[in-house]
C-alpha cells in the first residue's frame, strides 16, 4: 500500500488506525487507516456493501470496531460511547433517516442541541430556547423545510426526513461531520446547495465533513480528498482526479 | 350529607389516582418505559405509613407498645388518635414524618429500578419490575413486625382533631392540593426539553444517544421523580383508607394506573387527568350496578372483564387514547419567533 498522503504528521484532528470489523464470517472492514484533516472535505466512495456505512458508525460510536484505534483531537476516542463523541463534537447522520417520528419537525432539530440530560429541575421555572429555536428555523430554512416545523416528523416524506437528518446533526456545531448519503433522494438544487453550504462550514468555521456518497457528480467537485472502500480495504486514495484516475476505482466502483 | 361524604370521597380517590397516573404518564406514555412495579412505590408510601405512624405516634406520645404489633395495631390506632384529636400538632407531625421518609426512599428505589432498563429489552424489563412489586409484596405479607403480615397494620387518624364532615373536607383539599401539584410537575417536565428528551428516547433510543442524550440518566431522573410522585399517593392512600394490609397492594393496581394512562392519551400531558376521571366513573357505575340492580353474578369479577374488554377496544379502535399526543408539546414560540415563521410563510 502506499503512503497515504493525508495522513501527515501534524494532522492530529482525527486519525483512524488499522480498524477491523466483521459480522460473523463476513470481513465487513480490513485495517481501514485514515485521517481527516480540520476544515476539510472527505469523501468516501465504494460499491454497495462494501464497508462504507458501517466505518462512519464505527467512528460515530455507534459499532464497536474488533480491533484498530481512533483519535480525535488527541483523545483516544475508541471505547467512548456515541453521547460522549457527540459531545466532544463528532455529530454523524444515519443512512436510512431515525427521526424522532412524534416530535414536530423544530423539536427534531432542537433535540441535537441543548443540554444532554435536560435537568428536570429547571424545566419547571421554564426554560428559555429562544435562540436555538432561531438557529433552527435557519437551518430548517436553508433545507427548505421550515415550513414543515410544526408536522410530527413522520408525516414528512423520505427524502424530507433525510434532510430532517441532515438538519439535527448542523443544529449541534460539530467539529466534524459525519455525512451518510446526504444527497440521496434529495433534489439537484438542493443537493448542490447542500453541498455549497458544507464548503461554506468548511472555509467559515474550519468544520470537517467526511462524506459518503454515491452522487459522484455532485460531490466531487467540492471535496478536497477522496477514499475508495472496496470489499472493506482502502484500495485508493488521494485527489477527486487521482483517483477517478485510477484504474483499480474504475474497475471496482465506476465499472469501466 | 350521603350525597356530600359521597363527593368528597370520590374527589379524594380521584386525587390519589391522578397522582398515580401522573407518574405513570411521564414514564410509560413519555419516556416509554413500562414502569410494571407501579403498585410497589405505591405501597412503598403506604407501608411507610402503617409501618411508622402508630409507632411514631406512640413515641411522641409515650406510649409503650405493648404485644405483637399484628394483633395491637388497631387497638393502638384508635387510642393514638383519641391522642390526635385534642393536639392537632402530633397529627401534622404524624403525617409530614412519613411523606418525609416514604418520598427520598421511594425515589431511591425508583433509581435502582431504573437500571435493568439498560439492559433489558421493553417486555423483559415488564416482567421483572412485576416480579419486583410482587416480591415486595410477599415479603411484607411474610414479615408480620413490619406491617402485621396478612393482619394488616392500623394507621392513626392524623386528621382526628376535625369533626366530619370538615375532616373528610380537608383530606379532599390536602390531597388534590397534591394532586394538583403533583399534575402540575408532570405537565412542566412533560412540555419542556425533559420531557423532549423522553419522548425521543421513547420513538428512537439509539437516536437519543447518537445525538448525545445520556440515556441512563435521563432515566434514572425519570423514575426517581415517578417513584417518588406514587408514594406521595400511596402515604395519602394509607391515611384515607384507615389501615395498611399488603395484599391491597397487587399487580392488579399497576394495571388499573397502565389502563389509566392508555385510555386518556399516552404522551399527552393531560392524558392523566381524563384517564383518571374515566377509570374512576366506569368503576363507580360499576358499583351502583352491583348495589341497585339484582344480576345472578358478582359484579366484582364482571368489573375486571368490563375494564379488560375496554383495554381491548382502545388498542384496537383508538390505540392513541381519548385525547392522542399532538407535537409540538415543547416548545414555546416567542414573538420573534413566531414572527419569523409568519413571515415566510407568507413569502410562499
Ligand atoms: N449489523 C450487521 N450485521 C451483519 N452484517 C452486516 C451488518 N451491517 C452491515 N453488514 C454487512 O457488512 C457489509 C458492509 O455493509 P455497509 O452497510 O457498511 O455497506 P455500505 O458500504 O454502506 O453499502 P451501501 O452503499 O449500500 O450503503 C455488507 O456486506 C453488510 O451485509
Ligand atoms: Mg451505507
Amino acid at each position: 500500500m502506499r503512503e497515504p498522503k493525508s495522513m501527515k504528521l501534524d494532522n492530529n484532528f482525527f486519525i483512524a488506525k488499522n480498524i477491523s470489523k466483521s459480522f460473523g464470517g463476513l470481513q465487513a472492514l480490513h485495517k481501514v487507516s485514515l485521517s481527516i484533516p480540520e476544515a476539510s472535505l472527505t469523501l468516501m466512495i465504494g460499491p454497495n456493501g462494501s464497508g462504507k456505512t458501517t466505518f462512519l458508525q464505527i467512528i460515530s460510536g455507534i459499532l464497536k470496531p474488533d480491533d484498530g484505534r481512533l483519535v480525535f483531537k488527541d483523545h483516544d476516542i475508541t471505547s467512548l460511547p456515541p453521547n460522549l463523541r457527540f459531545t466532544l463534537g463528532i455529530a454523524s447522520t444515519f443512512q436510512i433517516p431515525r427521526v424522532f417520528p412524534s416530535l414536530s419537525v423544530l423539536e427534531n432539530v432542537l433535540m441535537a442541541a441543548g443540554d444532554p440530560t435536560p435537568n428536570p429541575m429547571r424545566a419547571l421555572w421554564g426554560v428559555d430556547e429562544h435562540e436555538l429555536i432561531e438557529k433552527a428555523f435557519n437551518i430548517l430554512k436553508l433545507l427548505s423545510l421550515d415550513h414543515l416545523w410544526n408536522k410530527p416528523a413522520s408525516t414528512l416524506s423520505g427524502g424530507q426526513m433525510k434532510l430532517l437528518e441532515l438538519a439535527r446533526s448542523l443544529m449541534s456545531d460539530p467539529k466534524l461531520l459525519l455525512l451518510d448519503e446526504p444527497l440521496a433522494g434529495v433534489n439537484p438544487a438542493l443537493a448542490s446547495r447542500i453541498m455549497k453550504f458544507l464548503t461554506e462550514l468548511k472555509s467559515c468555521r474550519g468544520i470537517a465533513a467526511f462524506l459518503v456518497e454515491h452522487r459522484l457528480d455532485l460531490a466531487l467537485k467540492h471535496v478536497d480528498f477522496v477514499y475508495v472502500l472496496h470489499h472493506g480495504r482502502v484500495i485508493s486514495q488521494g485527489s477527486p482526479d487521482d483517483v477517478l484516475e485510477d484504474p483499480l476505482v474504475a474497475k471496482a466502483y465506476l465499472g469501466e | 350529607m350521603e350525597v356530600l361524604t359521597f363527593v368528597l370521597s370520590l374527589g379524594t380517590l380521584y386525587s390519589i389516582y391522578v397522582i398515580l397516573a401522573a407518574s405513570m404518564e411521564l414514564e410509560y406514555g413519555e419516556l416509554g418505559l413500562p414502569n410494571f412495579a407501579k403498585v410497589a412505590f405505591f405501597a412503598v408510601g403506604a407501608f411507610t405509613v402503617g409501618a411508622l405512624s402508630v409507632r411514631l405516634c406512640a413515641t411522641l406520645t409515650g406510649v409503650a407498645l405493648e404485644g405483637e404489633f399484628k394483633l395491637r395495631s388497631y387497638y393502638y390506632a384508635t387510642l393514638l388518635s383519641a391522642r390526635i384529636s385534642s393536639n392537632p400538632l402530633l397529627g401534622l407531625t404524624v403525617f409530614l414524618v412519613t411523606l418525609i421518609v416514604a418520598v427520598p426512599l421511594s425515589m431511591l428505589l425508583g433509581i435502582l429500578a431504573s437500571y435493568p432498563a439498560l439492559r433489558l429489552r421493553e417486555d423483559y424489563l415488564a416482567t421483572t419490575l412485576i416480579a419486583f412489586s410482587e416480591i415486595l409484596r410477599v415479603i411484607t405479607r411474610n414479615y408480620e413486625p413490619l406491617l402485621g403480615g396478612t393482619f394488616g397494620a392500623g394507621v392513626v387518624d392524623f386528621l382526628a382533631w376535625l369533626r366530619s364532615p370538615w375532616r373528610e373536607l380537608t383530606m379532599l383539599v390536602l390531597c388534590s392540593s397534591l394532586a394538583a401539584g403533583i399534575w402540575f410537575i408532570q405537565y412542566k417536565l412533560s412540555t419542556s426539553p425533559f420531557g423532549r428528551a423522553l419522548r425521543a428516547i421513547r420513538d428512537d433510543e439509539l437516536a437519543s444517544v447518537a445525538y448525545g442524550k445520556d440515556v441512563a440518566k435521563i432515566r434514572a431522573w425519570t423514575m426517581a421523580i415517578g417513584s417518588g410522585m406514587a408514594s406521595v399517593a400511596g402515604v395519602l392512600y394509607a391515611f384515607y383508607i384507615g389501615s395498611v394490609n399488603p395484599d391491597d397492594f397487587t399487580v392488579a393496581r399497576t394495571f388499573l394506573v397502565v389502563l389509566m394512562v392508555t385510555v386518556g392519551g399516552r404522551g399527552n400531558p393531560y392524558g392523566s387527568l381524563v384517564g383518571a376521571a374515566t377509570y374512576l366513573l366506569l368503576d363507580r357505575v360499576m358499583l351502583f350496578i352491583k348495589h341497585n340492580i339484582p344480576l345472578p353474578f358478582d359484579v366484582n369479577y364482571f368489573s375486571y372483564i368490563i375494564l379488560g374488554i375496554l383495554i381491548l377496544v382502545i388498542i384496537v379502535r383508538k390505540p392513541e387514547g381519548l385525547i392522542p399526543e399532538r407535537p409540538p408539546l415543547t416548545v414555546k414560540l416567542n414573538k420573534i419567533s413566531e414572527s419569523n415563521i409568519i413571515q415566510h410563510n407568507t413569502e410562499k
